[in-house]
């Protein structure tokens, strides 16, 4: 279940002793080593006994500012040798080659503990076999492999993260992909600053304590004088400090499941957004507060709202559109979407997007869309910018805006025909996002006021197949024409146009026992047909055909018995069959038999039917999943329901003599 | 920075200023076919100053002629601590010529290349190059230092698929008998001057090809220049590659001192041994230790790329990668005497495969090999769960280098074929009234079948997860599964295991009115055998063969009776064999399915009959057996 929970700061503080570190580092207990299974998940072959994350501010000196300082432990309990590999290590952390904030890593200390012969043997991770390797140009890694590792063992490790990045304090993961015993984030907040924080993820109970606590913090200081001369100094600040503690117990592991298509939004975590900040001496200052203001911030951005308006590129060719808006809309959108190569980067924000971007003919997601704003409202259209976060990227906080949320934009244009959301980077056809932009909701920023926009937006994968069959004396003659719409018609698109006698002959290859002729693919900008003839041999007196083929339902994809996560299709699903079998003359048929059945608040619908009027049988199977997420608790039905429809789709019509 | 600046002097002097009009008219339409990328004029320049040092420079001109270009437009330059990238450039052209982008390293992209790798120094640079004005022209320059010189570079003048070249030339100068080379599809002249051995190889007029199925090698598509060092050195380390025996030589140099294991290390091992234990059962227990204390750990540091830990850390530590394992093994089996042999091997189900009578470095794994008196074992020493003796399409039926004392030997690995890649199947079915069936099912799998539906991974899950992994695995319909029961692997001379499931099978016999339609291959078919191709111009190639046997004895409900029953049918071809019969009791049938597909490797003109025996197959199994209810 992906419930989004908003967990409010309390401004009441709660004076309680100071609490004890739920493990101390280096006090692996005996009980820990003779341990043999993981109580609430027995099959596991590892388990996290404890993850523990205790996070302050401290002023950098250097800097001339505060930073956090993250020191994070955790303790593995490797059960066999299966799964020796939890003892590989890897530390990843924001580290980009360009740009001033980041992470760093420092202070690694990692043992393995074994039980030998009833005593606790502890072997120590030399620093000869730490390794630090740039991943790429944003990231690096600490990576070690432990030591003596055996079946039994319990490997602890700790280290400091030291990060800039105040706004978002440090998101803390509580679910991974091993059960997890204790896991624990600890964060002391100095008076200065006031976040929000939030559960994000699977739904899992969290244990919370708030404390008051006085730091102080000491910094250098330097003066000049009125002669001239400098005085330095060291002061120390003190803050009456909030200290939280979040605590959650016996998490399950996110296991990998059948259509886990936005994987990244579903483990347990808790995500945290500076609201305000209040130096000693200086105003306060609302750093995200609402949407509101964080659209009114975007669209004064230098790099966003303020290179919308500034066209003056496309002049020329808005002076050769004719028609109304929406013709207009879509012939800027097909002429910017063949003038931009696309370099594949996503993007929220461009400082070239307008004429520099267009000269350039290139740019990420952001230069591409932002520009082709800017030629909208140039052509005097209604345009905005919509900001969104990709599938897999998670999704922006309701209420509390922030930046790193989002990773994407994209146009949206009003006119008498709607509104109508697209992406020009892209090569779909006007109006049609990328799958990748199928998530949620995105926030439509405009100069008046913002406002969130549906992605899905009711989008749709449609597959119409309609087949005649012929029937003589030897042979079985089937013309099927099959229709492709909406993303059918892109996921087809792109694989008849990367490889059209792959394509052709894939269909031959489905019919091993008939002879296929006449293929034809005609394929438009939202639409893709296909004819193709199938001849086949029958016996003669009794004849058995499967009226639904290709294109319909006929295997259930959901075979596993029980479900723990939840299911997110991009979009819908309408696949219809329409068979017509014309009967010769003498022969009867006998047919299934009609169904109807339907998922309740019409979250989808299945209709078989079956019409004979003189010699013509008509048989429809209809199937339309309306919805695209279900939780797992709906996982039974949704099977249920599809295993219906299967099994209907698999029944036989028998055609014989009279 | 001079050096730098030199280099691009150097550039200017081998290509000229990129100015002229390309004419795409001009060229060949043969070219262009099944084209999305031509090359005009690609350069190589391989210059072998020493064994310690060579310089390859290459430039290319060529024509991007549609978004579905990806090869020429994602530029990928490897390096580690053997090689260093000295410049790359890219310009982008219009076909008139004009400018678009001017491209430098340093605008390159930076990553590492470790992957899973705990430690690793390999990395990449790389461009990927966006433009969207088709056609376009890049014109590339790039050169690569090499330190040392355990490998010299492939050519592969058509390195992917719809891809033309115009003309394309590799120039290697290098001291007098310095290197050799297996070409393949072309020849080089060669010339002496000066003591320095001069070799060019030249292509002109490639037209594009498709890859084809079933088949691995890049050679029967196009040229291929393989070169490799006679006299090299890396990382201090001399040897020779002339021929297999030395370079084993070389490995043993940087083996040797290696075998550290502390007094006492095989005691935990030999403690177990008593008289009746054979050297075959002292192998297994060495290697039962193996599995149980070690892992692997893939750390890959300079030289460390070729040379194994330490036994003694191994020991201590209880990890090490695929060569340190190896080599651990390989100690430890000294200490309780027993002779076994560090062997490097090209794994892959489908990678490049070593070719005996050119010896070169390119290796990227190592096992064991330990004779026996009748036949040999290899171990595969990184994993924890590989049943004894078993190489699997990971690395059997493969030429490998087995370094003795005396040097290096090649040796091919054990070979598995149909007859013993079996996957058995037996079934119980009783079909009911509604169409759902009983089924009580038993599953054998031998060889290397034991890789089939990861059969081999389920054996080591848990039985929650076994569950699952048979809902995952078997597409046989609506099924409910009552019991399972998954077997360990076993081995004497072959691996073998098998599951037991008994279930219900609610979609057994798709049912209507009076009817029940039952599809005897609802549990074995060969549906994932493609071939849709209407013809082939590249030769093609079974790999792994095996067998499949269906017994299966269905009942029906007394009222059913049959209106359309199966037949018996036979196929023996060249390639493999399939048969079906039928055997009726009244509403009782006993079925029985065998196919097997033999290795081979075929002509492209045979690919018409081969596809046609696979077709009849597929059709034979698509057939149902139609009972009715005469009540």
């Amino acid at each position: 279940m992906t419930k989004l929970l908003t967990v409010l700061l309390l401004t009441v503080s709660i004076n309680l002793a100071a609490q004890k570190a739920p493990i101390k580092f280096g006090k692996v207990s005996e009980e820990e080593l003779e341990m043999t299974e993981c109580s609430f998940y027995p099959e596991a072959n590892s388990m996290t006994l404890a993850s523990f994350g205790d996070l302050r501010f401290f002023y950098n000196d250097q800097k001339n500012s505060f930073q956090l300082k993250i020191q994070i432990t955790e303790r593995i309990k490797v059960f066999n040798t299966l799964d020796k590999d939890a003892a590989n290590i890897s530390i990843r952390y924001y580290d980009p080659v360009k740009g001033s904030n980041k992470e760093s890593i420092s202070g690694l200390k990692a043992f393995t503990y074994n039980l030998v012969d009833g005593k606790v043997e502890k072997t120590k991770l030399p620093n000869s076999e730490e390794f630090v390797t740039r991943i790429s140009d944003y990231r690096s890694e600490v990576s070690f492999a432990m030591p003596d590792v055996r079946e039994g063992s319990v490997i602890e490790y700790q280290y400091d993260v030291t990060s800039d990045f105040i706004s978002n304090l440090y998101e803390w993961k509580f679910q991974t992909s091993r059960p997890t015993l204790h896991s624990e984030f600890r964060y002391v907040i100095p008076e200065y600053y006031h976040y929000t924080s939030s559960q994000v993820g699977n739904f899992v109970p969290l244990e919370r304590e708030e404390l008051s606590e006085r730091e102080s913090f000491t910094y250098s200081w330097e003066q000049q004088g009125s002669g001239g001369n400098v005085t330095r100094g060291k002061s120390t600040l003190t803050s009456n400090s909030k200290k939280y503690v979040y605590v959650a117990k016996e998490l399950l592991p996110l296991i990998d499941e059948p259509f886990m298509n936005n994987k990244p939004n579903l483990p347990t975590r808790l995500e945290f957004q500076l609201m305000s900040r209040k130096m000693p001496g200086q105003m306060l200052k609302v750093i995200a507060g609402n949407y509101d203001e964080f659209n009114e911030t975007l669209m004064e951005s230098s790099s966003f709202g303020s290179v919308l308006n500034k066209g003056n590129f496309a002049k020329d060719k808005i002076a050769t559109l004719e028609g109304d808006d929406t013709e207009k809309a879509i012939a800027l959108y097909k002429w910017l979407q063949g003038h931009f190569a696309y370099n594949g980067n996503y993007g929220v924000v461009s400082s070239t997007a307008g004429k520099s971007a267009f000269n350039d003919a290139k740019g990420d997601v952001a230069d591409i869309n932002l520009t082709l704003i800017a030629a909208y409202r140039e052509a005097g259209l209604n345009a905005n910018p919509v900001i969104l976060s990709t599938r897999g990227h998670g999704i922006p906080h309701p209420v509390y805006p922030s930046y790193e949320d989002f990773n994407y934009t994209i146009a949206a244009v009003q006119t008498d025909k709607g509104l109508f959301l697209t992406d020009a980077s892209t090569s779909l056809p006007f109006g049609v996002l990328p799958v990748r932009c199928l998530n949620g909701q995105g926030w439509m920023a405009n100069e008046e006021q913002g406002q969130w926009v549906s992605l899905k937006n009711n989008a749709t994968h449609t597959t119409t197949t309609m087949s005649t069959y012929t029937i003589t004396e030897d042979e079985l003659q089937v013309n099927t024409d099959v229709k492709y719409t909406d993303y059918a018609a892109l996921e087809e698109g792109k694989q008849y146009k990367d490889d059209k006698t792959g394509y052709e002959e894939n269909i031959i290859g489905s019919y091993p026992e008939s002879e296929v002729s006449g293929i034809e693919v005609v394929t438009e900008d939202n639409e893709i047909r296909l004819k193709f003839d199938v001849v086949k041999y029958h016996d003669g007196d009794i004849i058995y055909l499967q009226p639904v083929q290709g294109g319909a339902i006929l295997e259930n994809p959901f075979k596993r018995e029980e479900r723990q996560s939840s299911i997110d299709w991009p979009y819908g699903f309408n696949k219809t069959t329409i068979t017509r079998i014309t009967l010769p003359e003498g022969y009867i048929a006998e047919t299934p038999e009609a169904a109807n059945v339907a998922l309740p608040d019409k979250a989808g619908r299945f209709l078989y039917s079956v019409n004979q009027m003189g010699n013509t049988l008509n048989i429809m199977s209809t199937f339309k999943l309306d919805r695209t997420d279900f939780s797992a608790q709906d996982y039974p039905m949704l099977k249920q329901f599809y295993q219906i429809v299967a099994d209907k789709n698999n029944e036989m019509v028998v055609i014989k003599k009279q | 920075m001079r050096a730098l600046t030199c280099i691009s002097l150097l550039f200017l002097a081998i290509i000229p200023a990129f100015s002229q009009l390309i004419r795409l008219g001009h060229l060949p339409d043969s070219l262009k076919t099944d084209a999305n990328e031509m090359i005009l004029e690609d350069n190589t320049y391989f210059n072998i100053k020493d064994i310690h040092s060579s310089k390859l420079r290459r430039n290319y001109r060529a024509v991007i002629l549609n978004s579905k270009a990806d090869n020429l437009t994602d530029l990928v330059l490897y390096y580690s601590n053997f090689r260093e990238i000295v410049d790359a450039d890219i310009k982008i052209y219009s076909l008139l010529g004009k400018e678009l982008d001017h491209i430098k390293l340093k605008d390159f992209g930076d990553f590492s290349t470790k992957g899973y790798s705990v430690a690793s120094d390999s990395r990449a640079k790389y461009y990927k190059i966006t433009e969207n004005r088709f056609p376009y022209v890049i014109e590339v320059a790039y050169e690569v230092s090499y330190k040392g010189s355990m490998f010299y570079p492939a050519w592969i003048p058509q390195s992917s698929e719809n891809l033309s070249v115009v003309e394309a030339k590799l120039i290697i100068e290098a001291p007098v008998n310095s290197f050799r080379h297996k070409s393949s599809g072309v020849m080089p002249k060669i010339s002496t001057s000066d003591g320095r051995d001069r070799y060019e190889w030249s292509v002109a007029s490639l037209p594009a090809f498709e890859y084809e199925t079933l088949s691995y090698s890049i050679e029967d598509y196009a040229p291929v220049v393989y070169t490799a060092p006679n006299d090299f050195e890396m990382e201090g380390y001399e040897g020779n590659l002339s021929s297999w025996d030395s370079f084993g030589l070389w490995i043993n140099q940087l083996n040797a001192n290696k075998n550290t294991l502390p007094p006492g290390s095989v005691e935990p091992i030999t403690s177990q041994f008593d008289e009746s234990y054979t050297v075959i059962d002292k192998v297994q227990t060495v290697y039962q230790y193996l599995q149980d204390n070690t892992r692997y750990v893939s750390i890959q540091l300079g030289i460390g790329g070729w040379q194994p830990f330490e036994s003694g850390f191994v020991h201590e530590n209880k990890y090490g990668d695929c060569k340190a394992l190896s080599f651990y093994t390989q100690s430890l089996l000294k200490e309780i005497g027993i002779d076994s042999y560090y062997t490097l091997i090209n794994a892959g189900a489908y990678s490049h495969r070593t070719n005996p009578d050119f010896p070169e470095a390119h290796f990227n794994h190592a096992i064991l090999t330990v004779p026996m008196e009748n036949d040999t074992i290899w171990l595969e020493c990184t994993s924890q769960t590989n049943p004894f003796g078993y190489l699997g399409k990971f690395t059997s039926n493969r030429f490998a280098l087995m370094v003795t004392e005396e040097g290096g030997v090649m040796i091919k690995t054990r070979d598995y074929n149909e007859s013993e890649n079996v996957q058995t199947t037996i079934a119980n079915v009783a079909v009911n009234a509604d169409g759902s069936a009983d089924i009580d099912l038993t599953r054998n799998y031998s060889g290397l079948e034991i890789e089939n539906d990861s059969y081999r991974g389920a054996t080591l899950k848990s039985e929650t997860e076994q569950r699952k992994w048979f809902y995952d695995k078997h597409s046989w319909g609506n099924l409910e599964l009552k019991e399972l029961t998954i077997d360990k692997i076993s081995y004497e001379e072959l691996p073998k295991g098998a599951i037991k499931a008994n279930l219900v099978l609610k979609n057994a016999a798709s049912s209507n009115a009076n009817r029940l339609f039952f599809k005897p291959t609802i549990f074995t078919d060969i549906s994932g055998l493609k071939l849709n191709g209407s013809s082939r111009k590249y030769p093609l190639e079974v790999r792994y063969p095996y067998s499949q046997v269906d017994t299966l004895i269905v009942s029906f409900p007394e009222q059913f009776y049959p209106e359309s029953k199966l037949g018996d049918e036979e196929i023996n071809s060249v390639f493999g064999n399939y048969s079906r019969r039928v055997i009726q009791q009244e509403n009782k049938f006993v079925i029985i399915r065998t196919f097997s597909l033999k290795k081979g490797e075929y002509t492209p003109e045979s690919y018409g009959d081969f596809k046609g025996f696979i077709r009849e197959v597929q059709k034979y199994d698509r057939k149902r057996l139609v009972m009715i209810n005469k009540t």
